[in-house]
């Protein structure tokens, strides 16, 4: 256990001096980017609801679509932040030369995954405290609530940094993969609605009623988003409500590091590092 | 461990590489290029004693880096097995550390900082200890505190060799460490090296170096260790040949051609005024005074060989491509 927290830290602090040598872009990218995100969408609910007559789309109403899109946001941001940290990190340390020395190292690659995650959670802990206290401000909540949503980002963020995981491994033998994982990425925030509420995915085009809504239960990312926004907005909300959705997060939660670890174990060897 | 086991033991190692044939000649080709199997190493078999300095030569491409890359548990191998101290390389990964070239620091960090990470993740306790140990080794002083990418490349190879050594492993690789550095710092290195109380594996492309360091020394070309030994051991195969040093300032491509046809000449290397020559035999030597006799020539010098007359020997055919 010890060993794991020593090596978790040290590969935090280690993230942290390697992204603070450029201090500018670490201070900006955790507020700016987000926030391109969601001003486009804001930007459309609120024409819609003061200009256009609407009533709601789905759970959103005039009354609660900032926070709604504010809590998309946080979910997303632990989304990104996981799902982008290794191949980010590990294409620069293959360019860097340096990726060997982790790959030699007697590394556990739960502490390379909670390390990142640290490191991660470190950067983007100013824009996140921002973000909460803005939703806080306007919709206050329990204690309870706060730490239950604490813990879902939490188990979402171990679940898309162990899919980084493999991600980065693939892009490490080929960087062929880097498109196919940003769409893949892409698909997975269409799919986990942090934006929009679900029943936008049941639409009819061409005289055909398409229903991707089975996608979105399916995805562990969009049960995270469910949990946080139905604990914050809905104020009759207890765990037990949520149980089924938790317990899926935490299955994810188990197995997807377990996979990942295991099909990086196998793969980088045996495919190599291919491409500088 | 049991007491016998050689440090590192290799056996039957091969690995296939399946590389891309690209051809910019042809569209179809960039999008669809033919694959083909390249044999980077060959069934390579060898063992390395506990403490001993092991020196592999060869020349580039050789498949030198990939044998590293798979002793060091960064490649798997296609087929064969390696053991380090009897045990698979997995699993030892704590009693070997690497050094290959001034690669595996981070430039972006501070000496120290880069030092203690790897330090950490090696477990080592007294990390402040270590680092103030290595420091006075390498002499490293106030440079520690700069960002590596201030270094030179003298400064940076110390460094690279320091962190290799952080959590003190009882095996060193070693890969081309002196690569590019002036002497006086690739001299200073080899006396670390030297002082060193490890088992080293080492690769070289510099023949004096190998002399100087290795117990015992491989030389590898496409994919095969061609012949290893003992130096001394390994001068005895050049023993019957002859070396000579010859001065031309007049008609040098006209004498060269001529030497690359000869029967006599093993192989020819370019000096800075003339040619380095490796006869056959030592009795050749009359016969190569009759064909230098229709030149003018400022200087003949005859000479012992060395070790580099044994690399040259046996993989002569490259050093010839470089000379043409």
């Amino acid at each position: 256990m010890r060993k794991f927290v020593n090596e978790s830290l040290a590969l935090a602090e280690k993230e942290l001096k390697l992204a603070l040598r450029f201090k500018f872009s670490f201070f900006t990218s955790g507020f700016v980017q987000p926030l391109l995100k969601i001003v486009p969408f804001a930007l459309v609910y609120y024409g819609f609801f003061a200009f256009g007559g609407g009533q709601d789309i789905g759970v959103v109403t005039g009354a609660n679509f900032f926070i709604f899109l504010v809590l998309g946001l946080i979910a997303d941001m632990f989304f990104e932040m996981g799902f982008s940290a290794f191949t980010t990190r590990f294409l620069n340390e293959k360019y860097w030369d340096t990726i060997e020395g982790i790959l030699m190292a007697p590394l556990n690659k739960i502490s390379l995954i909670s390390g990142v995650g640290l490191a991660e959670l470190i950067a983007f802990a100013p824009a996140l405290a921002l973000f909460f206290s803005i939703v806080f401000i306007i919709h206050a909540v329990s204690i309870n609530i706060i730490v239950f949503v604490l813990c879902v980002l939490l188990l979402a963020l171990f679940i898309s940094l162990s899919l980084g995981l493999i991600a980065s491994c693939a892009v490490l033998f080929n960087e062929n993969f880097v498109p196919f994982f940003s769409y893949l990425r892409m698909g997975l925030v269409f799919i986990s609605c942090f934006y929009y509420p679900i029943d936008v995915l049941l639409f009819e085009t061409m005289g055909y009623t398409v229903d991707l809504r089975i996608l979105a239960l399916l995805n562990p990312f969009y049960q995270a988003n469910f949990l946080i926004k139905e604990a914050w907005l809905n104020p009759g909300f207890v765990l037990a409500d949520g149980i089924f959705p938790f317990a899926y997060l935490i299955l994810f939660a188990l197995i997807t590091p377990l996979f990942a670890i295991f099909m990086f174990n196998k793969l980088w060897r045996i495919l190599g590092i291919q491409g500088y | 461990m049991f007491f016998l086991d050689p440090a590192i033991e290799v056996k039957n190692l091969s690995k296939i590489f399946r590389l891309k044939q690209h051809s910019t000649s042809s569209l179809r080709n960039t999008f669809f290029p033919n694959f083909q199997s390249f044999k980077a190493i060959d069934n390579v078999s060898f063992k390395v004693k506990k403490n001993e300095t092991f020196g592999l030569l060869g020349p580039n491409g050789a498949g030198k880096t990939t044998l590293v890359r798979c002793l060091t548990n960064l490649l798997l191998p296609t087929e064969g097995t390696v053991l380090i101290e009897g045990r698979p390389v997995s699993d030892s990964v704590y009693k070997i550390g690497g050094m290959f070239s001034y690669s595996m620091i981070y430039r972006r960090m501070t000496g120290y900082d880069n030092l203690k990470f790897f330090a950490k993740i090696y477990g080592v306790k007294d990390y402040k200890a270590r680092i103030a140990e290595l420091d006075s080794l390498f002499e490293l002083g106030s440079w520690l505190d700069n960002l590596v990418e201030n270094y030179s490349l003298g400064m940076k190879s110390k460094l690279a060799f320091a962190r290799a050594l952080i959590h003190n492993p009882e095996i060193v690789f070693l890969d081309e460490p002196t690569l590019g550095l002036d002497p006086n710092i690739a001299l200073k290195l080899r006396k670390e090296i030297l002082k060193m109380n490890k088992t080293i594996f080492l690769t070289t492309h510099y023949m004096e170096e190998a002399n100087e360091l290795c117990d015992k020394i491989a030389i590898m070309n496409e994919g095969k260790i061609i012949v290893k030994g003992s130096p001394e051991e390994l001068k005895e195969l050049v023993k019957q040949n002859q070396v000579v040093l010859i001065s031309v300032s007049k008609q040098a491509d006209e004498l060269k051609k001529i030497l690359y046809e000869s029967e006599i000449v093993h192989a020819v290397s370019p000096t800075h005024d003339g040619f380095k020559i490796l006869l056959r035999q030592k009795s050749d030597i009359s016969e190569l005074l009759l064909i230098l006799s229709k030149f003018k020539i400022d200087k003949i010098v005859e000479e012992e060989p060395k070790l580099v007359d044994v690399f040259v020997k046996l993989t002569g055919g490259k050093i010839e491509k470089v000379c043409e």
